[in-house]
């Protein structure tokens, strides 16, 4: 299993979520590409539960969305 | 703050924004807000470097993503080529656009690809739907082509996997050549099935029948629906032993074959023979599948065998055994009486004077008369003889389990008087006798063959004897039977060799002082030591031979005749023998007429000279033919005038023209007054009838000056010349010595 690294940006809105998250999946490019980390990216912007899947799927990953409480988590890993 | 910053920071930042904002944009997210983000925080996040490496991360998946489809291009080519079937993908103006391996090697004949693409389909193959065919729901169209002797099931589909090239059409095509052999074959095998002389049942594992052709019902009588389901045990005779049918699957299962032949029963209960061969099929386990059995129907050659076993067995003519049977008989019979120390029987039996009835009234009735015989034997005999007919009018009776040698003679006896009965045929009352020879076992023989020739020896002797009775075996029999057995092959030969040679001897006239004419008489040259003419003439006579030799002795001698006229030899005629089985042959008065016509010699100088008991045979009969013989000038002499019974009465109506006085009477003359009373009475009657009298024997001048003083004038003897070649003949007739020194 892939280790994971919490991007906790509730409180952000887009598209700063987006870049946030965009510059997290930038820096760790190769342990991603190389499916041993997971970014789970914790957000509150309902906009970003949209934003970021597609742009992570324009990169190559997958990305799920769960609801949590009053929040959303977003599951980031390289398509499989 | 990057080096490169315009001068104007605040045109900068919002150069910056406007980017960022596009490059969102393009990301598919909203625009940065200023409200959110002021500018040293926009600096410090430094959007465009994260927006540059999302897009260096954007471009690395798409080169993965290219190379992906790079690859599952490369392997749906490779699956498109290996499948076994041709693809050809064709554009809305029919020109190709894609194919596969198969459909260059097949349609395109290994062109290079490049030149078939954007070629009409339609000029490449004759691959058109017929018209007439209509799509499926799905749009495709299914139909067969044939080209260049193979067959290719077709379909025919619109390609609308992507929605934007809805106008190709893809056509795949199955090689299906093979199938359409094997169906044509399958066909075939149906129809030899079917058709099929032979009647062929099958059966699966468990033994019941799965078919039948039509030659099988046929054979049997059962209809196909009334065999289906059914173990063949239903065809059984009922004429085979357990035993049998356990062998025939012992065969089956050690060696998957069996042939023989097997009655079975039809529909009607009638039993028919077979010849079946059965074979057991196994499938790719190994495991029995099917019985198949091919049975032909032998019941005409089963009647026919059994004909031809009775006809290799029996005597047509008369339904008795033949010599075939009969030698196996007396084989049986010989081992069984050795074993039990028993004794029997064998009587030889020839018919006398058959071969004259034969060739005077004709085969048809000869084989009336050969039945009639062949029935009264059979009566005679009790069931446990067996009576076989050997060949022309020989017969055999072997009486088995005698109990003494006089019951062997009592059976010849009763033989003798019952064939001597009358027989009524086709209005003629016709008479025979028959002469028998017997042996005994074991006192006469101990094997067949032995016994056999023994019994035909003392036949001959029984004939010799006089007709009419029967003669049992004795060992000096055998040794007469043999040398004349090798005497009659050795005649046979000399006749195919015409190894004889005809002597004349003269007829003189003493009145004249001349030789008036000759008598031919026959000499064998080579012939073997004691084979003289009185010899081998009457053997000639029994075998028959005398008819090829007679006809060699007329016609030569008929051609010498026609020499010496040639040659101005001053003869009156010559003088022929013709023996009685000669006078029995249908057509003489032809073959003579024919060969004095063949030789250029006229009837009146040809005698022929018949003994008195020919004369006597059939009286109506030689009438009719000295007759006709007379028609031709033919002169008759009666030969050894004197030795038979001529009743005068019947001599005066014949038409004669001599008497030959006997030599017997001539021998003892003057000296013997017996014959000289005979001699006299012979020349005195010759003279009373009109007749002339030549007296045969003349040795001494006493001899001829007796006869000449009693009036007979025509003399032949050694006094004037023994027989002669036809050159000293000749030499003779010319300068002939003086008469009477």
């Amino acid at each position: 299993m892939p280790e994971i690294l919490r991007l906790d940006i509730r409180g952000q809105i887009c598209p700063s979520c987006l870049l946030l998250t965009l510059k997290a999946l930038n820096e760790h490019a190769n342990r991603l590409r190389a499916d041993t980390l997971e970014v789970v990216v914790i957000t509150d912007d309902r906009q970003a539960t949209a934003t970021i899947p597609e742009t992570s799927a324009k990169m190559g990953y997958r990305a799920e969305v769960d609801r949590l409480d009053a929040a959303y988590r977003i599951r980031i890993r390289i398509h499989a | 703050m990057p080096e490169s910053m315009p001068p104007d920071a605040a045109a900068a930042l919002a150069y910056i924004r406007a980017k960022v904002n596009e490059l969102l944009d393009l990301l598919g997210t909203a625009p940065l807000r200023p409200e959110e983000l002021d500018d040293a925080t926009l600096l410090e996040l430094d959007p465009i470097g994260i927006i540059a490496g999302s897009f260096r991360q954007v471009l690395l998946h798409m080169n993965e993503t290219n190379r992906d489809l790079a690859r599952t291009r490369s392997e749906l080519r490779a699956i498109l080529d290996g499948i076994e079937a041709a693809v050809i993908v064709v554009n809305a103006e029919q020109k190709v656009v894609d194919f596969n391996r198969l459909a260059l090697e097949w349609f395109f004949a290994d062109a290079a690809p490049a030149s078939i693409q954007g070629m009409p389909l339609p000029s490449l193959c004759t691959c058109v739907p017929p018209p007439e065919r209509r799509p499926r729901p799905d749009g495709s169209v299914e139909f067969e082509f044939t080209e260049a002797g193979r067959h290719f099931h077709v379909i025919q589909s619109r390609l609308s996997a992507n929605p934007d090239n809805t106008d190709l059409t893809v056509y795949l095509f199955f090689d299906i050549t093979r199938m359409r052999d094997v169906e044509a074959r399958l066909r075939l095998f149906a129809q030899v099935f079917e058709h099929s002389g032979e009647g062929i049942l099958i059966t699966d594992r468990n033994n019941r029948i799965v078919d039948a052709n039509a030659a099988f019902c046929r054979i049997t009588g059962y209809g196909l629906t009334e065999l289906i389901g059914q173990n063949p045990r239903l065809l059984r005779s009922g004429l085979h032993d357990a035993s049998f049918y356990q062998d025939l699957w012992h065969k089956l299962q050690s060696e998957g074959y069996w042939k023989g032949e097997i009655f079975n029963r039809c529909r009607d209960g009638t039993v028919i023979p077979l010849l079946q061969s059965i074979s057991l099929l196994r499938d790719e386990r190994g495991q029995v599948s099917h019985y198949i059995a091919i049975a032909t129907d032998i019941s005409h050659i089963k009647e026919t065998q059994s004909r031809l076993d009775f006809l290799a067995h029996h005597d047509a003519l008369t339904g008795l055994p033949n010599r075939l049977l009969f030698n196996d008989r007396l084989e049986q019979a010989v081992a069984r009486a050795k074993r039990d120390a028993d004794m029997f029987a064998l009587l030889f039996i020839d018919l006398d004077r058959f071969k004259t009835i034969n060739d005077s009234l004709g085969h048809h009735l000869g084989d009336l008369m050969l039945i009639e015989v062949a029935h009264r034997l059979k009566t005679l005999v009790r069931g446990a003889d067996t009576v076989a007919r050997l060949g022309g009018d020989e017969f055999v009776v072997l009486m088995e389990h005698l109990t003494s040698h006089p019951d062997a003679y009592h059976l010849a006896e009763k033989i003798i008087l019952r064939l001597r009965q009358p027989y009524f045929l086709e209005n003629y009352e016709l008479h025979l006798g028959c002469s028998i020879g017997v042996t005994l076992f074991p006192e006469d023989g101990l094997d067949p063959v032995a016994l056999l020739k023994n019994a035909d020896a003392s036949m001959y002797r029984a004939k010799e004897a006089g007709r009419d009775g029967y003669f049992r075996y004795r060992p000096e029999l055998s040794e007469d039977a043999e040398a004349r057995l090798s005497l009659e092959g050795a005649l046979r030969m000399a006749i195919r060799q015409e190894a004889f040679r005809l002597h004349y001897q003269p007829i003189v006239d003493i009145e004249q002082g001349r030789i008036i004419a000759c008598e031919a008489l026959v000499r064998w040259p080579g012939g073997p030591a004691g084979a003289g003419p009185d010899r081998f003439i009457p053997l000639a006579e029994e075998t028959r031979l005398i008819q090829p030799l007679g006809e060699w002795v007329l016609r030569t001698a008929l051609q010498q005749f026609h020499v010496w006229r040639q040659e101005g030899l001053a003869i009156d005629y010559v003088s022929v023998n013709l023996s009685a089985v000669q006078f029995a042959q249908n057509r003489l008065v032809e073959l003579i007429r024919f060969m004095l016509e063949d030789c250029g010699v006229e009837g009146r100088h040809l005698q022929i000279e018949l003994t008195e008991n020919v004369l006597m045979q059939d009286m109506d009969r030689c009438m009719l033919l000295l007759n006709q013989l007379r028609e031709q000038g033919v002169r008759v002499a009666i030969d050894d005038f004197g030795t038979g019974y001529s009743s005068l009465a019947y001599l005066k109506a014949l038409p004669i023209d001599n008497l030959k006085i006997d030599r017997s009477f001539v021998r003892d003359l003057p000296g013997d007054p017996n014959d000289a009373v005979i001699a006299s009475a012979i020349i005195g009657l010759a003279h009373s009838l009109g007749l002339a009298c030549i007296a045969e024997g003349v040795e001494t001048g006493a001899q001829e000056t007796f006869l000449r003083s009693l009036g007979c004038a025509y003399l032949q003897g050694y006094r004037y010349a023994r027989p002669l070649p036809a050159a000293e003949f000749e030499a003779l007739v010319r300068r002939p010595p003086p008469l009477g020194a």
